[in-house]
């Protein structure tokens, strides 16, 4: 009889590991931020990279004849932007376009989202309905619109001049007044379409319980859209609003494309003067001061948001 | 750019930049003239890279700046100068190809020192179309031979009201755009009121007796509701094509679009005659504006022979013949060109007045300065605040002069 040899055991030995020492949490967090490195290296390559080199161009005279070598020229750019009266011209246009784009639609939205949002027969060809404005490409609205707010043959003018509204040959985006809310009614029209569904979805959300027992309770429509709707939807409106904020702050195509920032620079916004400074003047120095500007201001606009989410007594 | 390596038996591609691929009405006479042209020369195939006519120039200098130009670039007049102080045209001095042939000036007028950097395309003249139908509603048989006449027709026309169909009738079109198209259409009132834009040593103008009445002239245009208000160059074209203008100015190629725009299509042709912009006194030089479409080749391109034999091909008596094929009404700067049977045709006749003005008193536009673009934009902002918001001409010219002056000083 064969007497197989007794194999001793290994010792134990703690092997290295460089997360030693770490707690379980820790050692996720580790792990999650290793996952995630590779992506924000790129993120920070493709994005802030423009950024940061954005950022150094409005500090020098880079035109199109001192392009192969510009120069430092410090604070020269937003001196010049501020002392002409430019800047806050462009941050006046800016405002008060996105604050009525953003409160027309946000009003539009809701009012819609309320009323489409019960059980109403044909809801959903409704919401389907809603959401074709934002089917189509901003390009394509601008030239609806375009065509329609022509003041000689376009359908506003005829049809508000046959109610006898106002005179049928009105101009709209050569008027130094109307221009403005001109563009502001193409952007609502195009975009009150995501701000609906976002309310529409949020509206699902609310407990049906919670309204039953507040209409047991003698509760109105006001009251209970004032303490159960709107406090149910507070993260989804401040998200709805920030993200309406940033996309009307770049918006672009329909302006330029309805008014090309006149007349007499009424409807040039931020994102206009950036263009036309780089790529019709040729001051790359000045375009990007004035895109800087730009950026902090949505950077404040942002850091507002986010701590009003923070304050949240819904999260 | 064409691609710089290729192997032994493939053909030069070569890139053209243009904006007349992307439009409807001579798209297809690109087409014809790069077949034409291939055909010719079988090594070298044409890459067509059209880009609407709005957004070419940014385009051409994106590209440029960005490393990766065409070898052949499409460019309004008024672009050329940007593009050589941004140094990406290639000289054409010893590149171009049968320089003698080209009608006196017209190499000159794109030479900035001593580089000749474009070459003259087609010309263009901004003339006077004018809708006889109207005047013949107004009581009058015959065009206009001095400017006083063509503002008493057209004051006549706007008072016959509305037209059949209950549109405004106007009496002269007058573009109140923010572009510059729509500064450079001024410079004709400013020069006939005894303005000018710069003077001969180079100096800024704008600011003078001349101007201000060419500006208070046009904002009487428009508050008499002679010209529409409030309307761009494209609007006028339609208004024109409508029959609801009596005179409209722009370049000889409109012809076709007046036919596409027109419900009367063709038959349009037969409501208006063509004549340059009537001077003070009948038979004195006009003030009709020259305009060209050029051809530039790219500094970084390896096939400049290639690109300056394509530039031979498109404004040499084929080339021409193909572009007009479909009426697009092109005028020739070169004198083979010149002598096709296109021109010679009886229905072309009309084109004899451009012609005419060719080696006339039409004036050349003072493009030579890349600031030239931002202050024809400034032009038309200063119509917009006469016309539009009624300031007074006297300080709006005022400040056209200062920021002129800053733009030039640049």
């Amino acid at each position: 009889m064969t007497v197989s040899p007794k194999i001793e055991p290994l010792p134990r030995t703690k092997a290295y590991s460089p997360f030693a020492g770490l707690t379980m949490k820790q050692r996720d967090n580790v792990f999650v931020w290793m996952l995630v490195l590779p992506a924000y290296i790129v993120l920070m390559l493709v994005v802030f990279g423009p950024i940061l080199n954005g950022i150094i161009i409005s500090f020098t005279q880079n035109t199109l004849r001192t392009r192969e070598n510009p120069t430092w020229n410090s604070f020269a750019n937003y001196i010049e932007l501020v002392e002409s009266g430019d800047l806050l011209g462009y941050i006046t246009v800016t405002f008060v376009f996105v604050g009525l784009v953003v409160g027309i639609q946000f009003l539009l939205g809701m009012g819609i989202a309320l009323l489409i949002g019960n059980d109403l027969p044909g809801k959903n060809l409704l919401r389907g309905l809603f959401m074709l404005p934002w089917t189509i490409p901003s390009i394509v609205v601008a030239f609806i619109f375009l065509l329609m707010l022509q003041p000689e043959y376009g359908v506003i003018n005829y049809t508000l001049g046959s109610l006898g509204i106002m005179d049928a040959r009105t101009q709209w985006l050569q008027n130094p007044q109307l221009a403005l809310p001109a563009v502001i009614m193409a952007s609502v029209w195009r975009q009150f379409p995501i701000m609906l569904i976002m309310f529409v979805a949020g509206l699902q959300t609310i407990p049906h319980d919670t309204v039953e027992a507040a209409k047991i309770d003698g509760a109105g429509p006001v009251a209970i859209f004032r303490h159960i709707t709107l406090p149910f939807l507070r993260s989804i409106i401040l998200i709805n609003v920030l993200l309406a904020i940033i996309r009307n702050f770049q918006m672009f195509t329909i302006i330029y494309s309805m008014t090309s920032g006149g007349p007499l620079g009424r409807t040039t916004t931020l994102s206009l003067a950036t263009h036309f400074e780089a790529f019709r003047s040729f001051d790359w120095g000045k375009g990007a001061a004035i895109g800087v500007v730009w950026l902090g201001i949505l950077v404040v606009i942002t850091l507002f948001f986010n701590w009003l989410q923070r304050r949240d007594p819904m999260a | 750019m064409g691609s710089a390596v290729q192997a032994q038996d493939e053909p030069i591609v070569l890139d053209f930049a243009n904006w007349i691929g992307a439009e409807e009405s001579t798209s297809d006479d690109l087409a014809a003239m790069i077949a034409a042209f291939e055909t010719a020369h079988p090594n070298i195939r044409i890459n067509s890279q059209p880009t609407p006519f709005n957004q070419s120039l940014e385009t051409l200098l994106i590209q440029s700046l960005g490393g990766d130009p065409p070898d052949v670039g499409m460019a309004h007049i008024t672009w050329v100068a940007p593009l050589a102080e941004a140094g990406v045209l290639a000289p054409l001095n010893e590149l171009l190809l049968n320089q003698e042939d080209y009608l006196p000036g017209i190499l000159e007028s794109q030479t900035i020192a001593d580089s000749l950097v474009a070459v003259p395309w087609a010309s263009s003249r901004v003339v006077m179309y004018a809708n006889m139908e109207l005047l013949a509603q107004a009581g009058y048989d015959s065009v206009p031979e001095t400017w006083a006449e063509m503002l008493e027709m057209a004051y006549a026309v706007k008072d016959l009201g509305t037209g059949e169909d209950g549109g405004q009738i106007y009496g002269l079109g007058v573009s109140s755009g923010q572009v510059p198209g729509a500064g450079y259409f001024l410079l004709p009132y400013i020069w006939h009121y005894g303005g000018e834009f710069q003077s001969e040593e180079g100096n800024i103008v704008l600011d003078s007796e001349g101007t201000i009445a060419a500006f208070d002239q046009i904002k009487a245009l428009f508050e008499d509701s002679v010209s529409p208000s409030g309307v761009e160059i494209r609007d006028l074209r339609e208004l024109f094509a409508q029959g609801r203008i009596a005179f409209h100015w722009d370049i000889e190629a409109m012809v076709a679009t007046f036919a596409s725009l027109s419900p009367r299509a063709e038959e349009f042709r037969n409501a208006y005659e063509i004549l340059l912009i009537p001077g003070e006194m009948p038979q004195t030089p006009t003030d009709t504006i020259s305009i060209f479409h050029t051809l530039t080749i790219y500094e970084e391109s390896p096939y400049q022979e290639e690109a300056a034999l394509f530039i031979d091909f498109l404004t040499g008596p084929e080339g021409i013949a193909i572009y007009n094929a479909n009426g697009g009404n092109k005028l020739p700067v070169r004198s083979s060109s010149g002598e096709i049977e296109f021109y010679a045709q009886p229905e072309n006749a009309f084109l004899d007045v451009f012609i005419q003005a060719i080696e006339g008193p039409a004036r050349s536009l003072p493009a030579q300065s890349s600031a030239f673009l931002d202050a024809m934009l400034a032009l038309a902002t200063a119509n917009q605040r006469v016309a539009l918001n009624g300031e007074e001409s006297a300080t709006v010219i005022a400040d056209l002069q200062e920021e002129v002056q800053s733009l030039y000083a640049e």
